[in-house]
């Protein structure tokens, strides 16, 4: 079956690239959301195999959108990976703190980035 | 989009649709990365009036950031390293010596120039 993976940025062009980049190497499908909330709902209705959630948002940030997504019975279980521009030592044991599946980091290479998701979630393929 | 490492694992004819989707949407990015450029630029302005000038630091960071993450992924890696020197400089919020904003205005004149260097390519492969 085709997977599903839902993108919350609140960059277009970020989520435009990642979206294309996700959809063409790997074939999988894709739903995006702008912001922590829209994620929130997509994830819910939606129900996708995996979340790639941007750190950095106004309104609600990407660590407040985790927490929300895990005290969600519906959406607790959907692993999620962290997606920052933030390179900083510190910032990334705070991130992983958190409990989320993995963090990957901005800028990403368009070409292996559902090969970095297939391997930070321990699926066996791409597809 | 040169700049893209070989994949190690999508086809040829996958690579070169994805090359092509990522040319169209880094035309389509233009205004986005533009707009950023110019509030780098009213933050250097700003700051030049008042070092200390907190509204200036955040708005200049938060471009700097988001052009960090997005500048790598469509094969601009040192733009990627410029934009983070400039959110650096700005994040701390610190009163920037006039010596550093100097430095500034350079990385941030070099940042516009291989932005514009970039898309130039761009339109002659187009053409």
């Amino acid at each position: 079956m085709k997977r599903r993976i839902l993108i919350i940025d609140d960059e277009e062009d970020i989520r435009q690239v990642a979206g294309l980049s996700l959809e063409t190497v790997a074939g999988w499908e894709v739903v995006l959301a702008n912001s922590g909330l829209q994620g929130m709902e997509r994830a819910e209705k939606e129900r996708p195999d995996a979340i790639l959630l941007d750190v950095m948002m106004p309104a609600m940030d990407g660590p407040t959108t985790f927490l929300h997504l895990q005290k969600n019975p519906s959406t607790a279980k959907i692993p999620v990976i962290l997606l920052t521009a933030k390179v900083q030592g510190s910032d990334q044991r705070r991130f992983a703190e958190l409990g989320v599946a993995g963090i990957l980091f901005k800028p990403f290479d368009p070409l292996t980035l559902s090969t970095q998701v297939s391997q930070t979630l321990g699926w066996n393929s791409t597809h | 989009m040169a700049d893209i490492r070989p994949p190690h694992a999508a086809p040829e004819e996958v690579t070169g649709k994805l090359h092509d989707l990522l040319a169209n949407l880094w035309s389509r990015s233009q205004q986005t990365i533009s707009d950023r450029l110019d509030v780098l630029r009213t933050a250097h302005r700003s700051l030049r009036k008042d070092p200390a000038d907190k509204a200036a630091h955040r708005a200049g960071a938060d471009a700097a950031h988001k052009l960090a993450g997005i500048l790598g992924t469509f094969g601009l890696p040192e733009g990627t390293n410029l934009a983070r020197r400039v959110e650096v400089m700005m994040e701390s919020g610190a009163p920037i010596r006039p010596f550093d904003l100097d430095t500034l205005q350079r990385t941030i004149d070099q940042l516009q120039q291989m932005i514009e260097a970039k898309s130039k390519d761009a339109g002659k492969r187009r053409a």
